[in-house]
C-alpha cells in the first residue's frame, strides 16, 4: 500500500495507469525481448529513411535559396519559344524575302451596348467619334447600334491597324475587337498572277496560292519564290508602256534562269489587285474583270509564228539533216492543197541556214522541216515538253493544241510556229534548254539554294546548242531584231509575228508579237520573253506592229535595266571572248546583207 | 536530449517550410512576370509583323519609282558606269599640287597582286593623318582636289566621259596648304609619294 502510496505521488500519472507492482519479478523472456528489438530497429531504421528524406529536402531548398536559384537556369532552354500562333496560312516571299502576301489581323469592332450605356456613355458623343474613325459609316446609324441594348452587336468588319489603334484611343466602354486574320498582298497586282489570291475562307484560289496550298496553309515557315520583285515591277513597268505605246489589248512575259528554269519575273497584263480579285472596279466590265484574272503564260495558248523556227531550227541541226552551210529555196512558194506558203521579208533566192533564221524565212524553214519529217518533228517537240502541259506549281495550265495527226501541211506550219499552240511558258522552257548547252529543266516557282544545279534531261547535243546560240546572236545583231540589242550585254533572240486565229480563220489585222531573247548569248544566263496581243502600230514604229518593232525595243530596254539587279556584268561585245563564241564559220568572209 | 532533438526537428520543419513557401511565391512571381513578357513578345512580333506589311507596301516599286521620279531623279545604271578590271578606271583628271602622303610606302609587288583591294586601302591608309574636316570621301568622283588657298576648300571634279567606279571607294586626301600646321605624327618629308605613283607601283606589281 505503501509503495502504492509512493507512486501516486507523480501528479502526472493518468488514472488508469496501473504501477506495476513493485519488485516484480523481470519476466525475462525470450520472445518478447526480441520482438521489442526488432521494433525498434524498424523504429530506427524509418526515422533515419525519412530524417534522410527530410534532410535532402532541406538540402534542396537550401541550394535553391542561397545557392544561384539551384542551377534553374537549365529550365530556360526546355521553354518553348515566344511566338505567336501560327497563321492561317504562311508568308509568300520573293527570292530575297520581300513579302509578296502575308496575313494580317484585320479585327471587327463590335460594341457590348449593355455595358456601354451602365458605365454612363453619352451614346451621341461617342457615335460621333467612331464615326470620325469609321469612314464609311454616318453618327446615326453607328447610334442605333450603341443603344441597341444586345450584348453583341457588329460595328464595322476587317478593321485596318491604323483604326484598331485608333478606336483604342477614344477609350469607350463597351467597345472590344473579335481576332480576325486576312490575307495581304502589299505589292498589290505587282505579281498578281504568279502569286495568286485566296477566297475569303483563306483557301488559295489561284497562282502559287492554289498550286502550293498544301506548303502554305496552317505553315509557319514562308514559301520562297524564285521571283524577284524588282525584275518584276521592269518586266510590267515595260510592258505597260509597249501596251500603251501600241495602244495593245494585253501583254505578257516572263523571264527566266536558263541554267536552272527558276522564274525571275512572269507578268500577265492586264492584271488585277490580288487584295480584291475580281473586283468590277476599275474594269470596264465583268468579262474584262474576268480577262484580268486569265493568266497568259501558263493559261493562254498561242501560235507563236516564227519564234517557233528556234525549235525547227535545233530539230534539224540535231538530227543532222540540215548543217550550217547548207541551203534552201526560198525563191520559190509552196502550194499544198488550198494553202500557199511565203515570206513575209522575201529574198527570193537561195539562202543558208543562218539566212533563213536571220530572215525568217518560212520557206526555207518549211523545206528544212519537210526534210527532217513528220515523225522527227513530232518527237522533237514532244521531247522539249511542247506537247504536254508544262510541269510547275501551278493549277491553272493549258493543254496545248496541236494536230492529231501529222500531216504534211502541219509540217510545214509547225515549222514556223502556226497550228500549233502553247504557252507562252512552254516556249520559255524549250528555248531555255536550247541555249542552255541542251538540257531541259522544268522551270520553277521555286527558290533553288544557290549553287545547285536541278535535275534535267538533254534534249539536244551540246553542239547544236552552240550553234542556235550564234544563230541567235545574229538575228539581233543583222536580222529582224536589231532594236533588241543592249549594248555590253549580248542579246541574241527571235522575233515571231503571229496573225491570230479566231473560229479558224486567221485575222489579217490581229497580230499576237512575240518576242525570245537571251542574254548573254555567249554564255546565256536569263531568257526574256515578251509577247503583245494585237498591237498597232504607231509613228515610232513607222506604222508596223510586228514583233521587232513592238517587243524587240522593249526587251533592250528590261535587259539594260535588269542586267545589274541580276549581276550580270556588261562586256565589251567585240571581245575577242565574245566574238570568238558567236561567230559562225560558214557566214565568213561573206558580206551579210542586213534585213 | 529527447527534447533537444524534437527542437532541433521542429525548427528545423519551420524553417523548411517557410524556405518553400518562400520559393514557391518567388516561382510564381518570375513565372508570372515570364509569361507576362511572352505575352508582351508575342504581342510585339505581331506588331513587328505588321509593321513589315506596312513597310512593304510602303516600299513598293512602284511607289519608289515615282517618288525618285519626283525628287532624286535618278536613272538606271548604264553599261558604260559598270567597269570591273582596274585598268578600265581613270584616275587622276586634273594635275594637281602633289598631296603630300604621310606615311604607307607602297606595298611590296608581290603583296599587291590581289585585284583592287589594295588599291582602294592604301590611299585611306595614307589619309590617317589628316585632320577629318578636309578628308572626303569620295565615292561618286575620282578625282578630288584643293586649291592650294587659305581656305581649304574641297573640290569634286567628275566628268561624264570618266566613267566613274562605284565598286571602289577612293578616299582622297585633298592637298593641304603649307601654310596649317602639319600634324606632328608622320614624316612626310621621307617619303613624298603622289597618289598616281603609289597607284603605278601597286599596277606594275600586278
Amino acid at each position: 500500500m505503501q509503495a502504492a502510496q509512493r507512486l501516486d505521488d507523480n501528479p502526472c500519472r493518468p488514472r488508469h495507469f496501473k504501477p506495476p507492482p513493485p519488485c516484480a519479478p523481470v519476466v525475462v523472456d525470450e520472445r518478447s525481448n526480441q520482438a521489442i528489438e526488432t521494433c525498434r530497429t524498424r523504429l530506427v531504421a524509418t526515422a533515419a529513411l525519412f530524417a534522410v528524406v527530410f534532410l535532402v529536402v532541406v538540402l534542396r531548398l537550401a541550394e535553391i535559396v542561397l545557392v544561384n536559384g539551384g542551377g534553374a537556369e537549365s529550365h530556360i532552354g526546355r521553354l518553348p519559344p515566344a511566338a505567336p500562333p501560327a497563321p492561317a496560312r504562311a508568308d509568300i516571299v520573293d527570292r530575297n524575302g520581300t513579302l509578296l502576301a502575308t496575313m494580317l489581323p484585320k479585327p471587327s469592332l463590335f460594341v457590348n451596348s449593355k455595358a456601354l450605356l451602365a458605365a454612363g456613355q453619352n451614346p451621341d458623343e461617342a457615335a460621333h467619334q467612331l464615326a470620325s474613325v469609321l469612314a464609311d459609316k454616318s453618327p446615326a446609324e453607328i447610334r442605333a447600334r450603341l443603344v441597341s441594348g444586345k450584348s453583341f452587336a457588329y460595328l464595322q468588319r476587317s478593321l485596318t491597324p491604323r483604326q484598331q489603334y485608333a478606336i483604342n484611343r477614344l477609350g469607350i466602354p463597351g467597345l472590344d475587337f473579335t481576332p480576325e486574320e486576312r490575307r495581304f498582298y502589299p505589292y498589290g497586282d505587282l505579281a498578281a498572277h504568279v502569286v495568286g489570291y485566296c477566297g475569303i475562307d483563306n483557301e488559295g484560289l489561284a497562282g502559287v496560292e492554289r498550286g502550293l496550298d498544301a506548303g502554305v496553309k496552317g505553315q509557319r515557315e514562308p514559301v520562297e519564290l524564285s521571283l524577284d520583285a524588282r525584275v518584276q515591277f521592269i518586266l510590267r513597268e515595260e510592258l505597260q508602256k509597249v501596251v500603251k505605246d501600241f495602244t495593245a489589248k494585253g501583254a505578257a512575259g516572263i523571264i527566266m534562269d536558263v541554267r536552272t528554269g527558276e522564274i525571275i519575273a512572269m507578268v500577265s497584263l492586264p492584271d488585277f489587285d490580288p487584295n480584291r480579285p475580281g473586283d468590277t472596279e476599275g474594269a470596264a466590265s465583268a468579262a474584262d474583270a474576268k480577262e484580268r484574272l486569265f493568266n497568259k503564260i501558263t493559261l493562254g495558248d498561242y501560235e507563236m509564228g516564227s519564234a517557233f523556227k528556234i525549235f525547227n531550227t535545233a530539230m534539224a541541226l540535231d538530227a543532222g539533216t540540215a548543217t550550217m552551210a547548207k541551203n534552201y529555196d526560198a525563191i520559190h512558194d509552196i502550194r499544198i492543197g488550198r494553202f500557199t506558203i511565203s515570206d513575209y521579208h522575201g529574198k527570193h533566192r537561195m539562202l543558208s541556214v543562218p539566212e533563213i533564221f536571220m530572215y525568217s524565212s518560212n520557206l526555207g524553214s518549211a523545206r528544212m522541216a519537210m526534210e527532217a519529217g513528220a515523225e522527227r518533228q513530232r518527237t522533237f517537240l514532244g521531247r522539249l515538253g511542247l506537247l504536254k502541259p508544262v510541269p510547275i506549281e501551278f493549277d491553272e495550265l493549258s493543254k496545248p493544241h496541236y494536230p492529231a495527226q501529222w500531216r504534211e501541211v502541219n509540217v510545214i506550219t509547225i515549222a514556223y510556229g502556226h497550228g500549233i499552240a502553247v504557252s507562252p511558258l512552254h516556249v520559255a522552257a524549250g528555248v531555255s534548254a536550247v541555249v542552255n548547252g541542251g538540257i531541259l529543266h522544268p522551270p520553277t516557282l521555286h527558290k533553288l539554294p544557290p549553287g545547285t544545279q536541278p535535275p534535267g534531261e538533254r534534249v539536244i547535243s551540246e553542239k547544236t546548242s552552240e550553234q542556235m546560240r550564234k544563230l541567235m546572236r545574229l538575228v539581233v545583231e543583222f536580222g529582224t531584231a536589231k532594236l533588241a540589242a543592249a549594248p555590253g550585254y549580248v542579246v541574241g533572240g527571235k522575233t515571231g509575228t503571229a496573225e491570230k486565229n479566231q473560229g479558224g480563220h486567221y485575222q489579217e489585222k490581229k497580230l499576237l508579237s512575240d518576242f525570245v531573247g537571251v542574254f548573254p548569248m555567249h554564255d546565256p544566263r536569263y531568257l526574256v520573253l515578251t509577247l503583245v496581243d494585237e498591237p498597232h502600230g504607231n509613228k515610232q514604229s513607222f506604222g508596223f506592229a510586228t514583233a521587232g518593232w513592238t517587243v524587240a525595243p522593249a526587251t533592250s530596254r528590261i535587259v539594260q535595266r535588269i542586267a545589274p539587279i541580276l549581276g550580270v556584268a556588261p562586256v565589251d561585245e567585240a571581245s575577242p571572248a565574245v566574238t570568238q563564241a558567236l561567230t559562225i564559220e560558214s557566214l565568213q568572209g561573206k558580206r551579210i546583207e542586213t534585213y | 536530449m529527447i527534447r533537444f532533438a524534437s527542437l532541433l526537428w521542429l525548427a528545423l520543419v519551420a524553417v523548411t517550410g517557410f524556405a518553400t513557401f518562400k520559393v514557391k511565391y518567388a516561382v510564381q512571381d518570375i513565372e508570372e512576370e515570364l509569361n507576362k513578357v511572352r505575352r508582351q513578345t508575342i504581342a510585339e512580333q505581331q506588331e513587328i509583323h505588321v509593321l513589315r506589311a506596312e513597310w512593304t507596301a510602303l516600299t513598293q516599286p512602284e511607289r519608289l519609282a515615282d517618288l525618285n521620279r519626283r525628287f532624286l531623279s535618278l536613272a538606271a545604271v548604264t553599261p558604260k558606269q559598270l567597269q570591273h578590271k582596274i585598268d578600265e578606271i581613270p584616275l587622276r583628271l586634273v594635275p594637281e599640287p602633289e598631296p603630300v602622303i604621310a606615311a604607307a610606302p607602297a606595298p611590296e609587288p608581290a603583296t599587291a597582286v590581289a585585284a583592287a583591294a589594295p588599291v582602294a586601302a592604301a590611299p585611306v591608309a595614307a589619309a590617317a593623318p589628316v585632320p577629318p574636316d578636309v578628308v572626303v570621301d569620295a565615292t561618286a568622283a575620282v578625282g578630288a582636289a584643293t586649291p592650294p588657298s587659305g581656305i581649304p576648300k574641297i573640290q569634286l571634279i567628275a566628268t561624264a566621259e570618266a566613267a566613274p567606279l562605284p565598286a571602289v571607294p577612293v578616299k582622297a586626301t585633298p592637298g593641304k596648304p603649307e601654310t596649317r600646321p602639319q600634324p606632328a605624327k608622320g614624316k612626310p618629308a621621307q617619303q613624298p609619294r603622289s597618289l598616281d605613283r603609289l597607284i603605278d607601283a601597286i599596277a606594275e606589281g600586278r
